[in-house]
């Protein structure tokens, strides 16, 4: 027991003593296990925030709706089924609001015990002339809490018993998470926002829509195996029932919700980001284990022998060096796991919540992670140290009290060839013998600075290709500064009269006339586009092959439509092929590809006149315009944009460069990413970088000792320590030029949301930032390293045998 | 003035509150050429006045003079440069580059001196023109002893000094390395300081200095110094 506790007292000292070596480990598995964790615990805080948000506001497992309207008999059907909890019959239809004449289409929901909005400000409406709407309200409408709103709803004139309501409040959906608000038949085919009305207020006796709740479902995370096994059992019996019965009912549940499902494919990529990320960090904490380990063991090899001539086992040597290196990876573990499970999980949270409205993320303790990322960082390191300490320790204390010879010179393969290796002068001789000398540490190196360069690369690219994103879909792909939408009142005559006029402005360099839809693709919500001719969009839209970058792509008149790239990759499918697409009636329709088009955001397809009309079997008829102005400047263009939306015929005017504005400020926050890759990334870099340079040091102090003597300058004494690892850093940032352009590109793959391309680009600014920022690391380990050699000993390091 | 002069010479050392004087008013000189013997037991200072002659540590107080410049009053860079240009050192345990061949050896001092020596033929004159492109590890001790004196010539220095050169080898080959070094202050007229504590192999010297107790208690010329193979010990 005594024994056990001098060892115990000897690695506390040997901590002190060797505190940058032991805070080189615990840095390592900070990052190790703070990266795992933290990436590991963000997927299921996001599922955990999504799951109590559902639960707090009882939001549906299953959702019922009908071509023919759903009755108070179908509710007491369902009602009686196994399983079933609630059951809700809601409505919700789309109205027009007009303000200032301008037209806006608005989801009209109403109030119940199910899908409850969160209030944000002000109050829930207790009278029939109340309502609530969503904050994205205001930034389209320019209207207040106590303002009123008139509401036209089209198909149903009698939907609402109070038609002028009153803002009381502003509330946020759970049933519209992400910026989706689905697609209409009104106005663009666009839903713009949606509101809340009491039940009361509306008239119909007929739901539009049924939302069921299971039993015991919440005792289950939403989108788990459990969760899902409960609410596909009640949808069997619902199915069931709807056959049985001939009732025409469309059954769905939580992920036909397209923010909810988008919302869990995104952390889905995430969590596959997750396996990938932390396997760097893993890697280079077992190799600085490796190194420094080794050469704690050999520096102490004198102090083995003495306690191995004293008596103690093999097993309580080794006991010092295991303890030192699970203090160094637990203590560094443990922190990294809570700043892991704070930082990460809320950072990613910022970049998402750009496009998804919900309540702060729940951030949790995960023992799980935090027992696996501390298990596997312990398994690497203390593996290592057990590794290093192995062999020694076997050794018998005679030989362990004689010192170890000398790492003996080798002949180089390189010296075989001799035409180069007569052209080398002296000291590239001596670098090149040195770099296969110590050939562990020299590719640590490399692994390292290949590390560092290419998770700074990959993080720049990614600003690069999010910042490319709208430029080359508002410039590139859209060359138009301004989208109207015509009022859906309008006679023909009306129309073209109107388009006479302002094609005519002098602002005006060119228009295009289209009709512009939404439709439906397999859940993706996609837009259609349909110029009156086939050459409308020259010069306004640039249709460019996605292949071959040619722009001459024609809308063909007959059969044959344009989709745009991401879409043809999330449906699989390439020119030639079909796709089915949904009308307005809800009825299916055969498209087939002609050619498929770059495009960076949203999807869209583009048909020609004829072909719309033989698909559509509808008349053709303009209700939007696209216009390119004469490179206006803000001003002119405010001021125009002004002038075009008083007119009577405009519904509404969407300028471009307002789009570009919103997109741009939440791109911003992915600079979050940026720079906490760069920050991971320099630290890894000097972590390893700094212990090598001092192993390094500590190994070869008795030849820099020697050089010194034979009166190399301090900087002649530094060149030929750092030469090889200068040599080896190029090779690392090389290397880590190529791996940073393939894991950028991997990362993009698995981030990218379903309705935007990333242009797969690196600017060659971004490269030379990336061999840069490994520079300065690079620099500064290396003026760390010359005051170390300056303070090499000479006659202490000669002194002792070697 | 005498080539070499050591003045008032003092030496102190702090090992925590305790101080030691290795060096302690010591006082002698030698003329250029000489061949000198360091003798004395150990702890009496001769390595801490070789090594302050050599440059590579400071004195506390007094003047060392070489070739009429005062080392003892020179900044570290210059301490440097007296050490490439002026310095050749030996040493017990040889202290070569185990990564580099021993013609290397001999490479790694010259490239750094203006007046070096051609080093294969410095090679040839310690006899190993035929070990040339050996590493270390694959040489004898008195060959690495032989790469290591080869090293510090090579360089054509105004100083040789030598601490305990031999103290690792065997009686013949010791009895080799001191020849060679014995040789090569004859004709090569240089001047070298060999530390040893066998003062057995004084009679090899021009100038004799005893040490001890951090002083040089006796200096001594010899009138006759003889060749070390007349010399048994």
């Amino acid at each position: 027991m005594k024994l056990k506790k001098a060892l115990f007292k000897d690695t506390i000292k040997e901590i002190t003593s060797t505190y940058k070596r032991f805070i080189s480990i615990m840095l390592m598995s900070l990052l190790g296990v703070g990266f795992f964790a933290g990436l590991r615990a963000t997927s299921p805080d996001m599922i955990d925030t999504i799951d109590q948000y559902f639960k707090q506001q009882n939001v549906y497992d299953i959702q019922i709706m009908s071509t023919t309207g759903l009755v108070q008999d179908d509710i007491e059907k369902i009602e009686q089924i196994d399983g079933v909890k609630d059951v809700y019959g809601s409505y919700s239809n789309d109205g027009l609001i007009e303000v200032e004449e301008k037209e806006y289409v608005s989801k009209i929901l109403c109030l119940d015990e199910v899908n409850k909005p969160v209030l944000l400000e002000g109050n829930m409406p207790q009278n029939d002339n109340e309502c609530v709407v969503e904050k994205k309200f205001f930034e389209q409408i320019d209207k207040h809490i106590g303002d009123t709103i008139e509401i036209k709803t089209q198909e149903y004139m009698d939907y609402l018993n109070e038609k002028e309501l009153k803002i009381v409040g502003i509330v946020e959906s759970p049933l519209y998470v992400s910026s989706e608000r689905g697609t209409t038949k009104l106005g663009t085919g666009q839903i713009d926002s949606y509101i809340y009305v009491t039940k009361e207020n509306i008239i119909p006796y007929i739901y539009t829509e049924i939302y069921v709740t299971i039993e015991g479902t919440d005792k289950y995370k939403t989108n788990s195996k459990q969760y899902e096994d409960k609410v596909d059992e009640v949808k069997g019996k619902i199915e069931d029932l709807s056959e049985e019965e001939n009732l025409n009912w469309y059954i769905f549940d939580r992920n036909q919700n397209s923010g909810y499902s988008s919302f869990i494919q995104d952390t889905e990529s995430i969590e596959k980001l997750s396996l990938v990320f932390p396997i760097v960090f893993f890697a280079i904490a077992v190799l600085v284990s490796l190194t420094s380990m080794t050469r704690m063991v050999e520096e102490e090899r004198q102090e083995i022998g003495t306690l191995k001539a004293l008596g103690y086992s093999g097993y309580q040597i080794a006991s010092k060096y295991v303890i030192y290196a699970s203090f160094a990876c637990i203590i560094g573990g443990i922190i990294g796991m809570n700043i892991g499970f704070q930082l990460l999980p809320r950072m990613i949270w910022e970049m998402y919540t750009v496009m998804y409205q919900m309540p702060e993320i729940n951030i949790s303790y995960n023992h799980e992670n935090a027992i696996l990322g501390l298990g596997l960082i312990y398994i690497c390191v203390v593996g290592a140290t057990c590794y290093s300490i192995i062999k020694e320790v076997k050794e018998t204390p005679a030989t362990l009290l004689r010192p170890k010879a000398p790492k003996i010179g080798k002949r180089v393969l390189l010296e075989r060839i001799t035409p180069i290796w007569k052209r080398l002068n002296f000291s590239q001789k001596v670098t090149v013998r040195n770099i296969f000398r110590y050939k562990k540490r020299f590719l640590m190196t490399i692994i390292g600075i290949f590390g560092c360069t290419s998770l700074i690369l990959a993080g720049f690219g990614l600003k690069d290709s999010i910042s490319k994103l709208l430029p080359n879909q508002y410039e590139k792909v859209f060359n138009y500064e301004m989208q109207i939408s015509l009022k859906t009142d309008l006679t023909e005559e009306q129309k073209e009269e109107w388009i006479s006029e302002i094609s005519k402005k002098e602002e005006v360099e060119k228009i295009a006339e289209i009709y512009m839809t939404s439709t439906t693709v397999e859940d993706n919500d996609v837009q259609i586009i349909v110029p009156k001719t086939n050459d409308e969009l020259k010069d306004i839209i640039n249709l460019i092959d996605y292949k071959t970058e040619n722009n001459e792509i024609r809308l063909q008149e007959q059969d044959g439509v344009v989709i745009t790239e991401k879409l043809a990759e999330l449906l699989d499918v390439k020119e030639g092929d079909t796709i089915k697409i949904r009308d307005g009636n809800n009825k299916e329709k055969e498209l087939k590809i002609s050619m498929i088009a770059e495009n960076y955001i949203y999807h869209y397809i583009y048909m020609s006149k004829e072909n719309y009309e033989k698909i559509y079997d509808q008349d053709y008829s303009t209700n939007v315009i696209l216009v390119k102005d004469k490179e206006l400047n803000e001003k002119e263009q405010d001021d125009f944009s002004t002038e075009i939306i008083s007119q009577n015929e405009v519904s509404t005017v969407i300028l471009t460069s307002d789009i570009m504005g919103i997109l741009d400020n939440t791109m911003n926050s992915l600079n979050y990413v940026v720079l906490i890759l760069i920050v991971s990334a320099g630290l890894l870099a000097f972590v390893v970088l700094y212990n090598l340079s001092n192993v390094n040091i500590s190994e070869r102090v008795r030849e820099l000792a020697t050089i010194k003597v034979l009166g190399f300058y301090d900087k002649e004494v530094y060149s030929y320590v750092t030469r090889e690892t200068i040599l080896l850093t190029i090779i690392g940032i090389i290397l880590g030029l190529v791996g940073g352009y393939f894991l950028n590109f991997y990362i993009i793959g698995t981030c990218e949301i379903d309705a935007m391309r990333f242009p797969k680009v690196i600017d060659p600014i971004s490269y030379v930032y990336a061999v840069l920022i490994t520079v300065v690391f690079t620099v500064i380990v290396n003026i760390a390293t010359y005051f170390a050699l300056k303070k090499i000993d000479m006659i202490g390091s000669l002194k002792s045998v070697e | 003035m005498a080539y070499i002069e050591f003045k008032n010479v003092c030496k102190e050392y702090k090992m925590g509150e305790v101080k030691i004087k290795a060096l302690n008013d010591t006082n002698f000189q030698i003329e250029e050429g000489e061949l000198v013997v360091i003798v004395g037991p150990s702890g009496a200072g001769k390595t801490t006045a070789l090594n302050i002659l050599g440059g590579m540590d400071h004195v506390t107080s007094g003047d060392v003079i070489v070739a009429g410049k005062n080392i003892a009053s020179l900044k570290n860079k210059e301490l440097i440069k007296y050490r490439r240009e002026d310095i050749g050192f030996v040493f017990q345990f040889y202290n070569l580059v185990q990564n580099l061949t021993a013609i290397e050896n001999v490479e790694l001092a010259t490239q750094i001196c203006k007046n070096s020596l051609n080093p294969k033929e410095v090679m040839e004159k310690v006899g190993l023109a035929e070990r040339v492109n050996n590493f270390p590890s694959q040489l004898s001790g008195g060959e690495q002893q032989r790469v290591a004196i080869a090293r510090a010539i090579a360089k054509n220095p105004k100083l040789l000094l030598c601490d305990e050169p031999t103290g690792a080898l065997d009686y013949k080959t010791g009895k080799q390395i001191l020849k060679l070094l014995q040789d090569t202050a004859r004709k090569e007229k240089m001047t070298v300081l060999i530390i040893t504590h066998n003062a057995a192999i004084a009679p090899m010297a021009d100038k004799i200095i005893q040490f001890k107790n951090g002083m040089a208690e006796k200096v001594e010329i010899n009138q006759n110094p003889k060749p070390i193979e007349e010399i048994e010990w």
